[in-house]
């Protein structure tokens, strides 16, 4: 079904940003409808309403007819899956609700999730750091959807959600730096107290869940298949986008050097606000990490021209492969590719690699039963017909 | 657990007695208690002291401590413990159920506890046409659903003329 959609991600490819430091940005808005509650509280003939109010939305209009709505109940739970590792869906979508779904638009640039932590989240996403790119996308969208549904507003505080730390705007920003010369270095930590007081935070993302989500979700709500994947959770090793951040972790325990930059606050502060503050404290460790990075190249030339030498390596030739060391070899690659170490190479491909290393983007293109051994071995597989054949077409 | 004389109010109250020398525990709502100690007086006027003013000192302590934990929201029934504890809201009801709860709450937690920013836009001619497409469309489906052919013929007029009128309304804003 999800055919199309898992053969590529377009986004990625475009021109516009070359990712470096900055990987991709996300830009999401969190709405619920008025006179429905919170999806948690709600019944299921609130969320099917919900549902059904949107998908004629959806119809109604003709800025959606390139995109389409997939129900989670309609498809594979791989796909469904799928569909959160390319953060086109926040994790909590996943929670098994029958009344639950996702727009996504045609580039998979931007996307709308129904029913899950609440009653609407729009995301807008590309690469490199584009916060309000993305931002002027959402907002009109957003503009759209107000004239159509009724948002639960106040003036007081704002756009109502779920959870009270969405409260306000409503707006989550976040850009994925990979910062593997400032990890390297030891050089986060300082950064922490800035950006505590800027109301901003630094997280890593944790590559594998012990839990699926704060909430198990009821057997009698859920679909069956839903609830085997569910159960098999700690197989998933992956990169979801988790507005809750449940699913982030210390900056020390990260996969890959990948850190996530977003905004901790929503009440109080403007849309405009948020991004500007956001975009200059990218830049801020963006220029940091290059800082660092050239001090490596100067001082540890040898050290580095290694580091990368030997991923490439293990790259090319690696049998089993687990997502953490696949995530590693890809930020050493990354980093010669960035500092010019190594060249043939494109940052969008390997942006690429992040996401197709997940467990579901594996487990669509196997026609058995995964295990995180066979996983392992297509990972592997995967990795070795890319950077292997990549070198024969791009001669260095 | 319910009140165990009225069966309809959650019980806030363990109320003990000694009637006869023998204790009896009830769990009472502070309306029953009140009741139970207007009214049964009468009743236990030879067993003796009902109760000391002790016990309902500490009756009505126990009521105020746990009257805070038991506020619900009006709309949806969220306890205000699960807004405090979890930092989660049942409905949009519960932001103005609980907002003097809220604000402390929230000023800690983003610094502020008033919204700076974006409104929805207002609604126009354009949107109010579309928001009742939108209902008649969704009636149409139950109709189909329903094999009511004769009102979903209606609707689908309906919806036929509300499409010419929005038509002709983007016309008119271009």
């Amino acid at each position: 079904m999800l055919d199309s959609l898992v053969a590529k991600i377009p986004w990625i490819s475009g021109k516009a940003q070359e990712p470096a430091v900055a990987v991709f940005s996300q830009v999401s808005l969190i709405r619920n409808l008025s006179g429905f509650a919170f999806p948690g509280t709600s019944s299921q003939d609130e969320e099917r309403a919900i549902e059904e109010r949107v998908l004629n939305v959806l119809d109604s209009l003709e800025m959606f007819s390139s995109g389409q709505y997939y129900s989670l109940s309609n498809i594979d739970p791989r796909e469904a899956y799928l569909l959160a590792e390319r953060r086109l869906a926040p994790f909590d979508l996943l929670n098994g609700r029958l009344h639950a779904g996702v727009y996504i638009a045609d580039d998979q640039g931007m996307s709308i999730a129904v029913n899950g932590a609440n009653h609407l989240c729009l995301t807008a996403i590309g690469p490199g750091l584009q916060f309000q790119e993305l931002y002027n996308r959402i907002n009109l969208l957003d503009d759209t959807l107000a004239g159509l549904l009724d948002y639960a507003f106040d003036q007081r505080f704002g756009f109502l959600t779920r959870s009270i730390s969405h409260v306000g705007t409503g707006m989550k920003a976040s850009v994925m730096l990979h910062l593997p010369a400032l990890v390297m270095e030891n050089g986060l930590a300082e950064m922490m107290q800035t950006l505590r007081q800027r109301r901003q935070i630094l997280c890593g993302q944790k590559s594998s869940l012990a839990k699926p989500s704060a909430q198990q979700p009821k057997a009698h709500e859920m679909d069956k298949r839903l609830a085997l994947i569910h159960h098999q959770q700690n197989l998933a090793e992956a990169l979801y986008y988790d507005l809750s951040g449940l699913l982030y972790g210390d900056i020390n325990d990260t996969q890959g050097d990948l850190l996530l930059l977003a905004n901790q606050n929503t009440l109080g502060i403007s849309e405009e606000e948020t991004l500007f503050h956001l975009r200059h404290t990218a830049n801020d460790i963006i220029a940091q990490e290059n800082k660092a990075r050239k001090k490596l190249l100067n001082g540890e030339h040898r050290r580095l021209d290694d580091r990368v030498a030997r991923a490439l390596g293990v790259a090319r030739s690696a049998r089993l492969l687990g997502f953490s060391e696949a995530l590693n070899l890809l930020s050493s690659i990354r980093l010669g590719v960035d500092t010019g170490l190594l060249k043939g190479y494109s940052l969008s491909r390997l942006t690429e690699l992040i996401f197709a290393s997940q467990s579901a983007h594996l487990k669509i293109k196997a026609d058995h039963e995964s295990n995180e051994w066979t996983l392992s071995i297509q990972r592997a597989d995967l990795f070795r017909a890319r950077f292997c054949q990549e070198r024969r077409t791009e001669p260095d | 657990m319910l009140c165990q004389k009225c069966h309809k109010n959650l019980a806030t109250v363990r109320y003990a007695e000694v009637v006869d020398g023998k204790v009896t525990e009830q769990h009472l709502c502070a309306e029953c208690l009140a009741d139970h100690q207007a009214g049964g007086k009468v009743g236990f006027e030879l067993s003796g002291p009902v109760s000391s003013s002790r016990s309902i000192a500490s009756a009505v302590s126990l009521e105020t401590g746990r009257r805070r934990g038991r506020r619900l929201c009006r709309s949806c029934g969220t306890p205000l413990t699960k807004l405090v504890e979890a930092g989660e809201c049942g409905c949009a009801v519960c932001y103005r159920s609980f907002s003097e709860e809220l604000e402390p709450i929230l000023t800690d937690a983003h610094g502020s506890s008033h919204h700076v920013g974006k409104t929805p836009r207002v609604n126009d001619l354009h949107s109010r046409l579309n928001t009742t497409l939108q209902t008649k469309r969704s009636l149409l489906r139950s109709a189909l659903q329903t094999e009511s052919y004769e009102e979903a013929a209606m609707l689908r007029d309906e919806i036929r003329e509300l499409e010419a009128a929005l038509t002709s309304a983007k016309e008119k804003n271009n």
